[in-house]
């Protein structure tokens, strides 16, 4: 059966998009994106549900905006 | 699955969501979006993501998906993954691969079950299995899935 309504939207996420899902998981767990970040890469966050997204986002989020991850420049 | 490049992956994926569509199982719209990877050059890999939006199943279940790929060789390699399926009255479970120090609390292959706690260990899986063992679980018309669906629990650690 084919839904009326069924479709596949493909595409590259947008830069707002990437920062709307940062907003939602740092209200969501009440810290900053880099704070998460931090605590992650030392597995401090057992109870972020989403983190795996949100690890992912905020690398996209600094990878689209040009800085640096601390292991070299980002786009060499 | 025969894919050898990151477009023939893309591909793949939207193949499977067209068939669990087409089956009545996923409902649309389906959005499947793609976010650059540092280090990963665009043709060989990135992440392909439905978790902002998530899937949605036709009864209100939703489908969290997120896969980091690589192509090495002409091989698919997903380097992290997480597939999130929540019922509507919250029951969920949760397959992941990400990174970890600890073999125990937290293998790097592990799944989760009704709560965030423990990370059990698990074998590694793929979107494909993902969505034959929900459709077969929850979806189908057969006894076995009968039986699962409408169960109720009530449990304290």
């Amino acid at each position: 059966m084919v839904e009326n309504d069924f479709y596949v939207e493909e595409r590259e996420m947008t830069l707002d998009e990437v920062k709307a899902a940062l907003k939602k998981y740092e209200h969501k767990y009440g810290m900053s994106s880099e704070e998460f970040y931090e605590k992650w890469k030392k597995g401090e966050t057992y109870l972020v549900s989403e983190s795996v997204a949100w690890s992912s986002f905020f690398e996209a989020y600094q990878l689209m905006n040009g800085k640096d991850f601390g292991n070299g420049r980002v786009g060499e | 699955m025969t894919a050898t490049t990151y477009a023939e992956y893309k591909k793949h994926i939207r193949s499977l969501v067209v068939e669990y569509g087409r089956a009545g199982v996923l409902a649309g719209p389906v959005p499947i979006l793609f976010l650059p990877v540092h280090g990963i050059p665009s043709e060989e890999g990135g992440e392909i993501q439905a978790t902002e939006p998530s899937l949605r199943f036709k009864d209100g279940a939703m489908l969290r998906v997120l896969e980091r790929v690589r192509v090495v060789n002409k091989k698919i390699e997903l380097l992290k993954y997480t597939y999130h399926y929540e019922r509507p009255n919250g029951y969920f479970f949760r397959y992941e691969r990400e990174e970890s120090d600890d073999l125990i609390r937290k293998p790097e292959y592990h799944m989760h079950v009704i709560l965030d706690l423990p990370h059990f260990p698990a074998p590694p899986v793929n979107l494909e299995l993902i969505l034959q063992v929900i459709a077969n679980n929850f979806y189908s018309q057969e006894v076995y899935s009968r039986q699962i669906i409408g169960h109720e629990i009530h449990l304290t650690v």
